[in-house]
């Protein structure tokens, strides 16, 4: 099969296994592509992408459309600042408009779980979910796969541990389906506040212990404090930035007291010295960049292969 | 004017008649015949279907036709033709207008603008003056214009005023009437707190809120007594709880809404905003326990809890969608097809449909004798259904492919008032 199984990518679920592994045959071409002198392929030049964001991102904006140019497609994007969904306008209303001016395939971000499933629904086009609410990042999923596959080879029964706020992490959902697929062994890790009560139905353990799951993984993907989302109807998730950093930070001093090496990753935007120090973004146990670089050649090939479904 | 229900099987165990099939001739809104076989007088309407059942007019114990305030959604005169298509002869209308019903002008207004209308209003009133969950209404003077319940159409949060208002209408007929569901566990929920929830990243309701809500409100209904009808249950524990309240004697009586006895979280997978109901659907296990309750007599009603909507304010994202369905047409046969054919069944399904909402209200149960009047329902449980699309709300749930099989039978033929 050299086809995708699905037309959309609303989330990591409804992917098989199959589709996965065509996703990072074709990021690794585009990855030899875009360390090339010129950066540029022509696949894309007939198709014209909208990138519909109606929540802020930088660098997965900045992803997606500079793969979107190194793919050589024609690209406009938008921000909900900027749009007339400030004005009362619909989603459907807003996506349609866009869709009139021709446009081929929309990359979209949108506050709401089931917004971009909502849309595949009742627009004709191609829907890529680059982030729904606190439902699926289905992108950072498969770059942060295919970035552990360049470091570890298989992620066959690797232990690999995903720690912070698993609550309001749309990465969380998306990592935890894709490593499943590809047989890895997961784990969470976090404060009980910031993990769903019923995590453990996804086939997960979870610990609230940092050293412990620590001692246990080989990777340990450090999650993001979102600091807008801690609390809910004036009560906080945890007590202090401090105590969290004291007590699920990632630093030094914890990696030094490990019998074996770890692979550090993160999604960004790090908050330096909450979930993770400094001296362990920066160490050479991180691959926080290859991530970022991996993420242009995994956008790529998910919209050259969803463009050739067409 | 004559009509005559030719060969129909007599559901309504009050009746010497129960389980027969009789000959039904109704003359000026009387039943002027009950026998095996009746001449079929000359300009006489005739319904004869075979293999239809005939029971007392079934009441909806909770619908809301948006009207007044938002009329557009559906309008009290199309919502009770919408109830008479769903079999309903009398509907009680709940709380949802703008302005609210708090005052017996509201109640006057309701009442004289259904008076002529395909099936028959029963009003509630407002627990609260103009909902707002503090001083209680004029529930004396509103009780005597017609209302049959008060209700905020929700929690009542405050714990004195569920004291006061169950102290102050003790001695009515009119029970006071909450949805038991404390919302305080976390901030905008949207579905069942569960595995489904976890999966697609929505804030879930758990099933807690609505126990803990039943355990806090039969305290204080023993204590103060009164009359407390749950409006909608939902979880399992929850019809364990009133089924222990109900055996030690307390004056308690709940429902639960059809499609909470169809539809589980897991329906709610492709985020389709339809089955975003409240409280919601909850799992597996709690419909079963549910559709238990309601065999046992231990859930008193089975209501639509109709929530129209207009395209405008349905077709949109999940999060954004509104809580209700478009529900008074299908509350037969879905109910049936979650409970299933057997004659005890089916007779759980009337009595939930007929003497259960009446015994909620402290109303009698008109009997299906000679000389009563008519107040009647007339259904085929075998015929094909096929949604009569009568009320004017879009959020209609499909059934086909569901979690739970949609067996597609079930209709209500007639009624007769």
């Amino acid at each position: 099969m050299n086809k995708l199984s699905v037309r959309h990518l609303i989330g990591i679920r409804g992917l098989c296994e199959n589709d996965i592994e065509l996703i990072f045959q074709a990021a690794k071409e585009f990855k030899e592509v875009i360390n090339r002198p010129i950066k540029k392929v022509p696949s894309l030049r007939d198709l014209t992408i909208a990138n519909l964001f109606f929540e802020n991102s930088t660098r997965t904006r900045l992803s997606f459309e500079l793969a979107q140019k190194r793919l050589s497609a024609d690209v406009v994007s938008f921000s909900a600042g900027s749009s007339s969904v400030k004005k009362g306008e619909t989603l459907v209303d807003t996506v349609n408009n866009i869709l009139a001016m021709k446009v081929d395939l929309v990359v979209m971000r949108h506050p709401h779980p089931g917004a971009p499933q909502f849309l595949a629904n009742k627009v004709d086009t191609i829907i890529v979910n680059a982030g729904d609410g606190t439902h699926e990042h289905p992108t950072q999923a498969l770059l942060d796969a295919f970035s552990l596959q360049e470091k570890l080879g298989t992620l066959v029964n690797k232990n690999i541990a995903i720690i912070g706020d698993i609550r309001h992490s749309r990465v969380a959902i998306s990592n935890i389906l894709c490593l499943k697929l590809l047989g890895a062994n997961v784990r969470v890790c976090g404060p009980k506040t910031l993990i769903p009560k019923h995590i453990q139905s996804m086939g997960v353990t979870v610990s609230h212990n940092l050293d412990e799951t620590l001692a246990w993984c080989d990777v340990a993907n450090m999650l993001r404090i979102q600091q807008e989302r801690q609390e809910s109807q004036g009560v906080s998730y945890f007590p202090s930035l401090r105590e969290y950093a004291s007590s699920f930070g990632l630093n030094k001093a914890r990696l030094d007291k490990l019998d074996n090496e770890i692979v550090i990753m993160h999604p960004g935007p790090i908050n330096r010295g909450v979930e993770i120090t400094s001296d362990v973004a920066d160490s050479q146990h991180a691959i926080i960049l290859d991530q970022v670089e991996n993420g242009v050649a995994v956008r790529m090939a998910v919209l050259y292969l969803l463009a050739s479904m067409q | 004017m004559e009509t005559i229900i030719k060969g129909v099987t007599i559901a309504d165990v009050g009746s010497a008649h129960h389980g027969k099939q009789r000959d039904v001739l109704i003359k000026n809104g009387i039943i002027a015949g009950l026998e095996e076989h009746i001449e079929t007088p000359a300009n006489a309407q005739i319904w004869d279907e075979p293999g239809s059942r005939l029971s007392t007019g079934w009441v909806d114990l909770q619908a809301d036709f948006a009207d007044p305030g938002n009329e557009q959604k559906e309008g009290l005169e199309n919502g009770c033709r919408a109830a008479q298509a769903g079999g309903f002869t009398h509907v009680v209308l709940n709380v949802g207008q703008h302005p609210v019903p708090d005052n017996k002008g509201a109640i006057a207004y309701l009442q004289s603008r259904s008076a002529e209308f395909a099936s028959h209003i029963w009003p509630l009133a407002s627990l609260s003056q103009g909902q707002k969950g503090e001083q209680l209404s004029e529930m004396y003077d509103l009780a005597a214009g017609g209302a049959v319940g008060f209700t905020d159409d929700g929690p009542v949060n405050r714990t004195e005023l569920l004291r006061r208002a169950l102290e102050y209408t003790t001695g009515m007929s009119t029970p006071v009437i909450t949805c038991p569901l404390n919302l305080g566990l976390n901030a905008h929920p949207m579905m069942h707190e569960g595995e489904q929830s976890t999966l697609m990243g929505v804030v879930g309701n758990p099933s807690i809120s609505e126990t803990m809500r039943i355990k806090r409100d039969l305290d204080i209904l023993r204590y103060t007594g009164g009359k407390l009808h749950f409006s909608c249950i939902s979880a399992a524990e929850s019809v364990s709880l009133i089924r222990l309240a109900k055996a030690e004697g307390l004056p308690v009586t709940c429902a639960t809404s059809a499609h909470h006895m169809f539809f589980i979280d897991e329906d709610l997978a492709d985020f389709d905003g339809t089955l975003k109901v409240m409280p919601p659907f909850r799992s597996e296990t709690d419909r079963k326990a549910l559709c238990e309750g309601v065999l046992d007599g231990t859930i008193d009603a089975i209501i639509s809890d109709h929530r129209p909507e207009d395209l405008e304010h349905h077709d949109v994202e999940f999060a954004l969608a509104p809580f209700g369905l478009t529900s008074i047409e299908s509350v037969y046969p879905v109910a049936l097809s979650a409970l299933g054919t057997t004659e005890k069944a089916q007779a759980a399904l009337i009595r939930a449909l007929t003497s259960g909402p009446r015994s909620v209200l402290g109303m009698a149960v008109p009997s299906i004798e000679v000389n009563q009047p008519a107040d009647l329902t007339w259904y085929h449980p075998e015929k094909a259904w096929k949604s009569p699309h009568v009320s004017h709300g879009v959020n209609r749930a499909s059934y086909s492919g569901r979690q739970q099989g949609f067996q597609g039978t079930g209709t209500p033929l007639g009624t007769l008032r």
